[in-house]
């Protein structure tokens, strides 16, 4: 019997305690906050923006309904936090939250003293995004609204970060990895670049206004134009054409070379993520578009796969026929750091699919299989070169992290700080050497030779 | 001679626990600042020391056999100073469980129960401890036997879920602040295994040979430096050195870091049940521990008189510390830093009974 009287007042003191959850909410209480924007404020020190999710079933409704995007002015992030539950009634939390976007200006103002609270709290994760866009974050954010692919605000930016697997385009940019790499002695940092497309109309407009200027100014020049025009008529033909061939190649080439904003499209997302915003310690120095992000995942390994179009290898067909390849990672990269020689020797092992050969020529075997791979070596190489000297040069940063591997050089962590790796990377030497490999060629193994009847020739042997 | 006897993978599982409850606190953390990047090798050279002098140790307890640490004490300082310093020996256990409260409260507080007073959280902690103690070592011991595989799951599947942040670089340069700090912490590393004495105290509940008990030992402490030795390493490519000294508990900065896609993430509520409940048990091994050696030294048949007025005294020393910062400073410095004291007092004791040639006959 005393057992049972002690068991009793024990379960009675456990029930004591069980609702002792002091902090707990309901969850039709709380504001799950998604995505956090960061502005310069005007009337306080930043703007703080936030995506808050409304939390009811989106099932039969317009997804656009599913989030509410508020804006405040204050000196901190908290701050801000605070000042949304006096308009908002719901208790504001951001322990959801999945993504930071910091405006152009704070990024380049120093981001250090906005990633300090944002790794202390203890609500938000270190895996959040983080996204800088070249506009405001506000415009931004409010744009992320308008969902049309996906019903749930929450998942459109995890699937739109997948992009860094699946096109390599955007790298995998957290606040993790950012807060680390700020502490590194080895590397600087990077963030994911964001932005809003630009509208065709008002891209439309500005050229009109410039042309309309231009016409004023340069009607009394006409005549005199015209006569010009004409004596050069014969030697301005012959460099058209030259141009024309050029700028094909050049077109191909620089695919995929665009920041948010720039992608030549219709429809769609009114957000664009793509590209890489460079970090000097925590200043923001320049962008690197979705094409040399590419290159620069290539080197620190995030690279996973992409399709990449090249002129087709052959002189003469280059000029107007494309190859369309998938290159993926064939293994990690090799890089080797020589801090006596000052050297970095960066080798890249991929390998890739054939997608689609315009010009016909088998490039599938043989010879020309191995041209076609020497070929796409020799491009990626001179790529990843011209990039990493832009990062030595013009950015002075070195984003890829080759620091890290001096770390096998030197005995103790004191050293390491003392070589002082960041002043001493953009006197560096760099070489590169890509393997590439084409594993596949689709589900052809050689492309059939084209009878054209009317010529009575047959064009590919 | 107690009635009650203990297993020995009970035992094993006992110490094993008392010594890893350190990775779910502050111990990545106090290791990575002492040997930066070279850290991961510390438990390791600590681990071997740790063995070494436990092997030591045990050539004393061969010396008296049957005879617990609180008895030899006795025999070899002599019925006062024994008992004088068998009670520092109390003291010390019960200020160093009572700071362990307090970190897990400050722990729990900062993780999970954000909002909930501290003082709730110490009686919830003290409660489950409490009453493990009173249903004696045989609860406790059993407890830890079934936990560990467990407990060991929890703390592997974190590790290697957290592969996509894998880079042996980070682990690198290999000196960490250099030879004499790497060499200085290793040997007041020691400390992170000191609670393998505890196993000395209860030998009167361990029904086999001096062979086995040994082996309880050593086995505990490999297992456990093998533990400390992956954690760090996985927590220093993690969480780079310097931010590897910033965290508070790293586990559970390390549980939050876990990102498999968008459907496996936010883990850390899975891990923190495991956490909570190891903490059940080190406070319950601690409480215990104090208990007991305070009952051989003063010679009571039982100790559960005791447990009311112990179990108070443990939420007084607890809330002493002022803040979160000065309880992660005095827990670090009494449990890091001086742990090593543990491993002492048996030494000291050794050369007593080698110098006056004490229990050589006992083992004749």
């Amino acid at each position: 019997m005393r057992r049972e009287v002690i068991l009793l007042v024990w379960i009675s003191f456990c029930f004591l305690l069980l609702p002792g959850c002091w902090g707990s909410m309901e969850t039709d209480q709380l504001g799950y906050v998604l995505v956090i924007g960061l502005d310069k404020g005007e009337e306080n020190i930043i703007k703080v923006t936030f995506q808050l999710a409304i939390p009811e079933p989106i099932e039969g409704r317009q997804a656009e309904k599913g989030t509410e995007v508020v804006s405040v002015e204050a000196p901190s992030i908290f701050a801000a936090q605070e000042l949304i539950d006096t308009f908002v009634s719901k208790r504001s939390t951001i322990i959801h939250n999945k993504a930071i976007v910091v405006s152009e200006d704070i990024a380049r103002e120093g981001l250090s003293k906005y990633i300090n609270p944002l790794v202390r709290s203890s609500d938000l994760r270190r895996t959040n995004y983080l996204l800088v866009t070249q506009g405001k974050a506000h415009d931004f954010i409010q744009e992320n609204v308008n969902l049309i692919f996906e019903r749930y605000p929450s998942r459109q930016l995890d699937i739109f970060m997948t992009s860094t697997y699946m096109t390599g385009l955007i790298p995998n940019a957290d606040v993790h990895k950012f807060y680390e790499a700020l502490n590194s002695p080895g590397r600087q940092p990077i963030a994911a670049l964001v932005g809003v497309e630009k509208k065709k109309e008002e891209t439309q407009k500005k050229e009109q206004q410039g042309e309309e200027d231009k016409e004023q100014q340069g009607d009394q020049d006409k005549k005199q134009q015209d006569r010009q025009n004409k004596e050069q008529e014969g030697e301005q033909q012959a460099q058209d054409k030259k141009k024309e061939t050029k700028s094909e190649k050049e077109k191909v080439e620089e695919a995929m070379a665009y920041v948010p904003g720039e992608i030549p499209r219709e429809g769609g997302n009114k957000i664009e993520i793509i590209g890489t915003a460079v970090f000097k310690d925590d200043r923001l120095v320049g962008f690197l578009n979705g094409k040399e992000t590419r290159y620069y995942q290539m080197v620190t390994g995030g690279f996973g796969r992409g399709n990449f179009t090249f002129p087709d290898p052959d002189p003469v067909e280059g000029g107007s026929n494309i190859i369309n390849l998938e290159i993926m990672k064939g293994r990690s990269p090799e890089i080797k750091v020589d801090p006596d020689q000052e050297k970095i020797n960066v080798r890249l092992f991929l390998e890739g699919e054939i997608l689609s050969i315009q010009s016909g020529e088998n490039y599938e075997q043989g010879t020309l299989k191995k041209q076609l791979e020497d070929y796409v070596s020799n491009h990626i190489t001179q790529e990843v070169m011209r990039l990493i000297r832009k990062t030595q040069d013009e950015y002075r940063s070195d984003i890829f992290g080759f620091g890290e591997f001096t770390r096998i050089d030197l005995l103790t962590w004191q050293d390491w700080v003392d070589y002082e790796w960041l002043r001493k990377y953009p006197r560096y030497e760099v070489s590169v050497e890509t393997v590439f490999k084409v594993r596949r060629s689709g589900i052809m193994i050689r492309t059939a030779p084209i009878h054209r009847g009317g010529e009575g020739g047959v064009r590919n042997e | 001679m107690n009635k009650v006897r203990i297993g020995y993978s009970e035992m094993t599982a006992f110490i094993i626990i008392m010594i890893v409850m350190k990775i779910f606190i502050g111990y990545p953390r106090i290791i990575t600042q002492q040997g930066a990047t070279a850290a991961w090798l510390l438990p390791l050279f600590s681990g071997l020391l740790a063995i070494g002098l436990w092997l030591l140790i045990m050539r004393l307890l061969e010396r008296f056999p049957g005879e617990s640490l609180t008895k030899i004490t006795e025999l070899l300082l002599g019925p006062v100073l024994g008992v004088a310093v068998n009670i520092v020996v109390v003291t010390f256990f019960c200020i160093k469980t009572a700071l362990l409260l307090r970190v897990f409260c400050e722990a729990t507080t900062l993780t999970i129960l954000t909002e909930t007073p501290l003082s709730a959280i110490a009686l919830l902690y003290l409660f489950g401890a409490t009453l493990t103690v009173y249903h004696g070592i045989e609860a406790i011991s059993r407890s830890a036997s079934i936990a560990l595989p467990y407990i060991l799951f929890s703390i592997l599947t974190v590790l290697v879920v957290l592969y996509p942040y894998y880079d042996f670089k980070k682990l690198l340069p290999i000196m960490g602040l250099g030879g004499w700090p790497l060499l200085k912490n290793s040997l007041v590393g020691i400390s992170s295994f000191g609670e393998v004495i505890a196993l000395a105290y209860l030998i009167s509940f361990l029904p086999f040979d001096k062979r086995k008990i040994r082996k309880i030992g050593v086995k505990s402490i490999s297992i456990s430096m093998f533990l400390f030795t992956i954690f760090i390493a996985v927590y220093l490519m993690v969480f780079v050195y310097p931010t590897s000294t910033e965290t508070f508990v790293p586990i559970y900065q390390l549980t939050r870091s876990i990102f498999l896609g968008h459907y496996l993430q936010r883990v850390e509520a899975f891990f923190i049940t495991f956490a909570a409940f190891t903490a059940f048990l080190r406070l319950a091994m601690g409480l215990f521990v104090t208990l007991h050696v305070l009952k051989d030294t003063l010679k009571l048949p039982s100790y559960h008189p005791l447990l009311a007025v112990f179990s108070l005294l443990f939420f007084t020393f607890a809330f002493t510390p002022k803040d979160m910062v000065q309880s992660v400073y005095v827990e670090s410095l009494l449990g890091m830093n001086y742990g090593w004291i543990a491993f002492v007092l048996p030494l000291l004791l050794y050369l007593i009974a080698l110098l006056r040639k004490k229990g050589e006959n006992r083992v004749k």
